[in-house]
């Protein structure tokens, strides 16, 4: 299953997603954190290996900032041990944040998406351990994990249901995503072409400016070497 | 002509399996420390995961290359001489070496293995070549990423061993196993230590829209809010001197040669290797079915070129020194 739509949205922040936070927002966090130490449990029981990958950055505390999302997530490796909690007033220091699009980071997860191109891209920014940062996401990368399988079973006895109404959202997360780009582009397009005719006209003036301040710096030189020329 | 041989990255054991399902000839991979020049947190293999990897790539018919590249360590030199056993017990198909102390090793200890001369070698003329093959027999060599195609085909003619060439990503302008410029600035190197610009001594800020790139507390590049990004490698640094800012040594690209195969089978090549055991088994993905496609289309005499600018460092693909020179 793939809540990624075939064409990927240049506005990725105006999604479905951002709508259905929106509503998720107001919820109490309690099942949504249970939900995703489950998802987080099952992951560990089924892909051991990742967790000796992880040893060695026990103690570090990831900060993952969806962008499109309305919480932020706190990852923590302890040892044998992660722990996965909405965190929406961190007040310590993160070692690492990671910032993107949810659904980006899910699919970087799931091995569908390079976390590197991502990053060239600037779809993804990070800051902190850059170390701590690599050991997840080589730890992660080693196995095959299919995100949407692990959540699945994560509700135990109502995975039934669950993968029921997870592949309802998938199709309207599919029909929405068509529909959200076009009003993304109806309500952004003419905003983004008065901003690239700004950013035109300031890439001109910066030109110019260039241009006047390396002709100031040439009169300079030249000022400073007539004036030594008529002291000899 | 013969077919091109195509060798992949496998950085973890997912990348490995994803590399032989999408048509890799080989993959090549590393122990989980200094003794090879991919020596990233978290990635590479243990002894127990090469094993398996070997099972699950001889029963798809494709081949397992360990490199153990790196040089070995003065007064400490065990983890090297492990590897070389460990890669002779568990029956590799090749496994790939710079040290010339670790060449004779594995020359004398286990005469039965196949030798590969790593680009960390920077073996990069016939004389150079000739005398691995006489002293040790190496059976391939990988030559470095400075030569052009004229150079490739001079030295081809000139020795008797396959060789094997980068196709595909990080583009390292330097003479390998001979740079100096990360350890001139982190003191780790490649050659010794197994990384170039090691995580542990890169940083990224955000500021405001600008991305700046950090090694050691220098920033290295500042990239624009629309600018593509690349890793902060010294040879790729955005330097400023006499009021002008601009790239030293080489740009953020990577290398491509989907648009000369055909030249490269003609200038005697006998393999083509992905660069890449440090990124995900999604680029591994991309990458090796894109190539697998395109070596297949030069052995029917066709030239399939792929972009591949959206997996690449600064969103950009060059055909690197093969068609230019940077002297």
């Amino acid at each position: 299953m793939s809540f990624r739509p075939d064409n990927h949205n240049e506005n990725e922040e105006f999604s479905p997603l951002f709508m259905a936070g929106l509503m998720i927002r107001p919820l109490p966090r309690a099942p949504l954190n249970l939900l995703l130490q489950y998802t987080a449990d099952h992951i560990q029981k089924s892909h051991p290996a990742i967790l000796t990958r992880l040893e060695q950055i026990a103690g570090t505390v990831f900060l993952i900032q969806p962008t499109d999302f309305p919480h932020d997530i706190r990852l923590t490796i302890q040892k044998n041990h992660v722990s996965c909690q909405i965190e929406d007033e961190f007040m310590g220091l993160a070692d690492v944040t990671i910032c993107g699009p949810l659904l980006s980071l899910m699919d970087m997860m799931d091995g569908k998406l390079d976390g590197d191109a991502l990053f060239f891209s600037r779809h993804l920014t990070i800051e902190g351990d850059t170390a701590a940062l690599l050991t997840l996401r080589n730890a992660v990368d080693s196995d095959d994990i299919d995100l949407w399988a692990e959540i699945i079973a994560s509700f135990g006895l109502l995975a039934g249901p669950a993968k029921a109404v997870l592949n309802l959202g998938d199709h309207l997360y599919q029909s929405l995503s068509r529909n959200m780009g076009l009003i993304g582009r109806a309500i952004t397009l003419p905003l983004s072409k008065r901003c690239e005719g700004l950013e035109h006209d300031n890439q001109n003036l910066r030109n110019r400016l260039d241009h006047l301040d390396k002709m100031l710096t040439k009169t300079q030189n030249r000022l400073q070497s007539l004036s030594r020329k008529t002291k000899i | 002509m013969t077919k091109l041989d195509l060798i992949c990255p496998a950085g973890t054991p997912a990348a490995l399996r994803v590399a032989v399902d999408e048509g890799a000839d080989a993959v090549y991979l590393g122990f989980r420390d200094e003794t090879n020049a991919r020596n990233f947190p978290g990635l590479n293999f243990s002894v127990d995961e090469l094993a398996e990897g070997l099972d699950y790539a001889h029963g798809q018919g494709a081949k397992v290359l360990l490199a153990v590249n790196t040089y070995a360590a003065a007064g400490r030199g065990q983890p090297w001489i492990n590897a070389v056993d460990n890669a002779a017990k568990l029956n590799v198909d090749a496994i790939i070496l710079a040290d010339i102390g670790l060449l004779d090793y594995a020359a004398r200890t286990h005469p039965g293995l196949r030798l590969h001369l790593s680009v960390q070698a920077s073996a990069s003329n016939a004389a150079a070549i000739n005398h691995y093959v006489k002293e040790f027999g190496i059976r391939r060599v990988v030559l470095p990423r400075v030569l052009t195609l004229p150079e490739i085909q001079g030295i081809n003619q000139k020795i008797d061993i396959e060789t094997e060439v980068f196709a595909f990503g990080g583009m390292c302008p330097m003479a390998e196993g001979r740079c100096s410029l990360s350890s001139y600035i982190t003191g780790k190197s490649p050659n010794m230590n197994g990384v170039c610009s090691p995580a542990s001594h890169v940083s990224y800020v955000q500021q405001g829209q600008d991305l700046k790139t950090n090694l050691a507390d220098f920033t290295i590049n500042k990239f624009g809010p629309r600018e593509q990004a690349g890793y902060p490698t010294l040879c790729k640094g955005r330097f400023t001197a006499n009021e002008e800012t601009g790239y030293l040594f080489e740009e953020p690209t990577s290398l491509n040669v989907t648009r000369i195969i055909p030249e490269l089978m003609e200038a005697g090549v006998s393999a083509l290797k992905i660069e890449g055991r440090q990124r995900s088994k999604a680029y591994v993905r991309q990458v090796v079915a894109n190539f697998r496609k395109a070596i297949d289309a030069a052995a029917r005499g066709e030239r399939l070129v792929i972009d591949m600018d959206n997996l690449s460092e600064g969103g950009k693909n060059t055909t690197g020194a093969y068609r230019k020179k940077w002297m």
